[in-house]
């Protein structure tokens, strides 16, 4: 036991000393902070285009634009409100701040951002819109054509005086839009824009038809009440965000076992790899037993494993702590009283052996990279499955196809904690833990024979003898 | 005088290949005892099975008194042919880790590690990456790594190779001092001279076969005397001589030639000189050379090399 972990130890302080170790921890919450942040970022950073509307059809279209751009702009805000309060105060306080928001208004749902955190009310920073209006120069407006119209706003727009220049002319179902722009391209403003002709110019063409104003504005705020029941919920019947957030934390759990189960093995099967080129894989058998080695090295590794976790957890709770506390509450609920943590521990610890030990004694055959990619390609290719299928465990988890791949060991330890928020049944739970465990015990037991005859064989690998190899009680 | 190591009636065969046939020798403790052989002789696969890292096919295994060297690992420090350590571990922690393997307590290790460094030179470079060390002084620290739990038994295999003359006698100073502290060392090589000036006794192998188990002297007697004459005569008068076998011949540089003439068993180089003078031949030079090991090694193994 004592060698077990004397070379579990320097297994680890092996990694955990070098540079590339820290930079690699370093690197996912850096990517995730720059991913997440970097498009808050630049919309807070970037300034409203200064927009000036020049109308010739003489049919109070750019009025109407004008209005359209001001309902989206509010609509933005409401969102940005009902986010706010979700990470201030979790799905209930997000739920609050909506039917303010419905009753009052903007207005309305900032107050009951106040009412239930003063502190996140007084820091909200409304999202910037994405245009500001500018009154056109005069003469645009007097123009006889939209060609004329153009001359004017391409010079404002040459002389840095405007951004962007919309002139709207032809009529009713032949509306032309000349969309003069700063920029060679500018894909959201015009998008934006023409979206909100669109709606108008279909608006306009059903009251031609006899279709009342009344009639189309109730037509157009139109929408049924969704409820979303289940008898999961929480509540027994209405389906809320904190009972679907499982279901993603258990997608991102599944993605991350397989991540960290797959760069562990990647790094003990760099390890062994070099103790086998390098001869050290000889004196230490001469020192200790294949368990041993195995066990420690094993060991060794998964400590690096829980390093890299249990930091990434630490940044992961600190960053939500200071920026989504109410969502931190949450997810500890989900993670603490559906008892998910306790399945991914499960999952880890299973995953983690099985594919450790398998790539500990696939690398006791190798002696370069080389040797390890002809032995690992296709143990990789059946490692893409459970990738594949992860994902569709958000809209189906008890699908028959994810039912039947769960219960095929090399993928339940992902499979199983994407699907365990869709509470499948305690026989699949158990069934399927118990199908993974057994054959976790099998591989550990077959790759410390392989890793015990490849330890000391030479030359080119040879699947033939590896198998004859196997079957075949050695020394050690 | 107690046994170290004994190996009785052992074979070993990978499917129908034979590394080793019935091999039988032992080692007393205390001895230095070297273990010889061409390439592919089968030494290291009998030094694997004496070290319990692969199973005899047949036989019996008896080390430091125990059927298995697996029980007995702790006493024992083994050195492999083909030699690696830990790149980015500095001496100190390489050494420390492997007497830590066998048993040492860490403090204990560091502090045997750095003694030892000093001892061997390497104290400047103690705290060092290995890769940043010399070949040399990386193949010493290794040696370290084996020694430094102070094994009763130490088995190196192919210690010399790739050391300059240096270090090769450096090696064998360290090789002397455990043999000193009453361990047993074994040793496998094919380079005669070390094994000649180190060893008490030399086990020969060939073929997987064990073909010679004796001293040193004893293994020098297996190869046969030669007469070394130099003049103005030719092979067939040298091999006129009594007892002469057989005779080659080569040209000296400044004119007449040099015979190397190999005895027969059992003749007496004196009579050949005797009858030389008898015969009045022209000769120059008169020399009675021993048999090395080297030459032993050449006859026992039926001219390998």
């Amino acid at each position: 036991m004592s060698r077990l972990l004397h070379i579990a130890r320097r297994e680890y302080l092996a990694y955990v000393r070098t540079a590339g170790f820290w930079l690699s921890i370093l690197a996912l919450p850096l990517v995730m902070g720059i991913s997440i942040g970097a498009p808050l970022l630049m919309s807070r950073s970037a300034q409203p285009e200064r927009l000036a509307i020049v109308d010739l059809t003489g049919q109070g279209l750019g009025q109407a634009v004008t209005r359209a751009l001001d309902e989206e702009q509010a609509r933005a805000v409401g969102r940005a409100l009902r986010t706010a309060a979700v990470a201030a105060g979790g799905a209930t306080a997000g739920e609050a701040v909506r039917k303010a928001q419905a009753q009052g208004g903007e207005a309305q749902a900032r107050q009951a951002l106040a009412a239930l955190n003063p502190a996140v009310a007084e820091r909200f920073k409304a999202p910037k819109a994405s245009s500001v209006r500018q009154a056109p120069p005069k003469t645009a407006l007097e123009a006889r054509d939209a060609r004329a119209a153009g001359l004017v706003l391409r010079r404002e727009i040459a002389e840095g005086r405007l951004d962007t220049g919309l002139i709207l002319s032809g009529r009713d179902d032949a509306i032309v839009m000349d969309l003069w722009s700063r920029n060679l391209a500018a894909p959201a403003l015009e998008s934006e824009l023409r979206g909100h002709v669109t709606d108008i110019m279909r608006e306009r063409a059903l009251m031609r038809s006899g279709v009342a104003p009344a009639t189309l504005k109730a037509a157009d705020a139109l929408k049924p009440t969704v409820n979303s029941l289940s008898p999961k919920a929480a509540s027994g019947e209405k389906v809320s965000l904190r009972d679907r957030l499982p279901t993603y934390v258990g997608l991102a759990m599944g993605f991350l076992l397989w991540s960290m189960v797959m760069t562990g093995a990647g790094i003990l099967l760099n390890s062994v790899i070099e103790e086998k080129s390098t001869k050290i894989l000889e004196v230490l058998l001469s020192s200790a037993s294949v368990p041993e080695i195995m066990g420690g090295k094993i060991l060794g590794v998964a400590g690096l494993t829980g390093t890299v976790i249990g930091l990434w957890s630490l940044v992961g709770v600190g960053a939500m702590l200071a920026f989504a506390p109410g969502l931190a509450g949450d997810l500890g609920a989900v993670l603490v009283g559906k008892g998910l943590l306790l399945y991914f521990a499960a999952y880890l610890v299973g995953g983690y052996l099985m594919y450790a030990s398998l790539f500990a004694g696939i690398g006791a055959f190798c002696e370069s990279q080389r040797d390890a990619q002809t032995l690992l390609g296709p143990i990789m290719l059946v490692m893409s499955v459970p990738i594949i299928f992860m994902s569709q465990a958000i809209r189906t988890p008890d699908s028959p196809i994810l039912n039947i791949l769960s219960w095929i060991p090399p993928f339940t330890p992902f499979l199983m904690p994407a699907r365990i928020a869709g509470d499948p049944s305690m026989v699949q739970v158990v069934g399927t833990t118990v199908l993974m465990l057994v054959t976790t015990v099998l591989i550990v037991w077959i790759s410390t024979k392989a890793f015990r005859a490849g330890a000391l064989a030479t030359g080119k690998v040879d699947l033939k003898g590896l198998v004859r190899r196997l079957l075949r009680r050695e020394g050690v | 005088m107690t046994t170290a190591l004994s190996l009785d009636g052992v074979s070993k065969r990978y499917g129908d290949f034979h590394a080793v046939r019935d091999v039988s020798f032992s080692v007393p403790q205390g001895r230095i005892c070297g273990f010889l052989g061409p390439n592919g002789a089968g030494k290291t696969s009998t030094i694997r099975m004496a070290l319990g890292l692969i199973a005899p096919s047949e036989g019996r295994i008896s080390v430091l008194g125990s059927d298995d060297a697996r029980k007995v690992r702790d006493r024992i420090g083994f050195l492999p042919e083909e030699r690696g350590l830990y790149k980015r571990m500095t001496p100190v922690d390489a050494i420390a880790f492997f007497a830590g393997l066998k048993g040492i307590g860490d403090g204990e290790a560091r502090k045997r590690a750095r003694v030892m460094l000093e001892g061997q030179g390497l104290g400047p470079f103690m705290n060092k990456p290995i890769q940043a060390l010399s070949k040399g002084m990386a193949q010493k620290v290794q040696l370290l790594s084996a020694l430094a739990h102070e094994p009763d038994l130490v088995v190196l295999d192919e210690p010399f190779s790739g050391l300059d003359p240096v270090n090769q006698q450096a090696l064998e100073g360290m090789i002397r001092g455990i043999a000193e502290r009453g361990a047993t060392v074994l040793f496998s090589t094919h380079v005669m001279q070390h094994a000649e000036r180190l060893c008490d006794r030399v086990v020969l192998m060939a073929r997987g076969r064990k073909v010679f188990d004796g001293d040193v002297a004893e293994a020098r007697r297996a190869a046969p005397r030669a007469l070394v004459l130099e003049g103005d005569l030719t092979a067939t008068e040298v091999a006129a001589l009594p007892g002469i076998a057989a005779v080659a011949t080569e040209p000296l540089p400044d004119g007449g030639l040099r015979h190397v003439a190999t005895l027969a068993p059992g003749a007496d180089g004196q009579a050949a000189l005797k009858a030389a003078f008898a015969g009045d031949l022209a000769l120059k030079r008169f020399e009675a050379r021993e048999p090395s090991l080297h030459d032993a090694f050449i006859v026992l193994t039926g001219g390998q090399a």
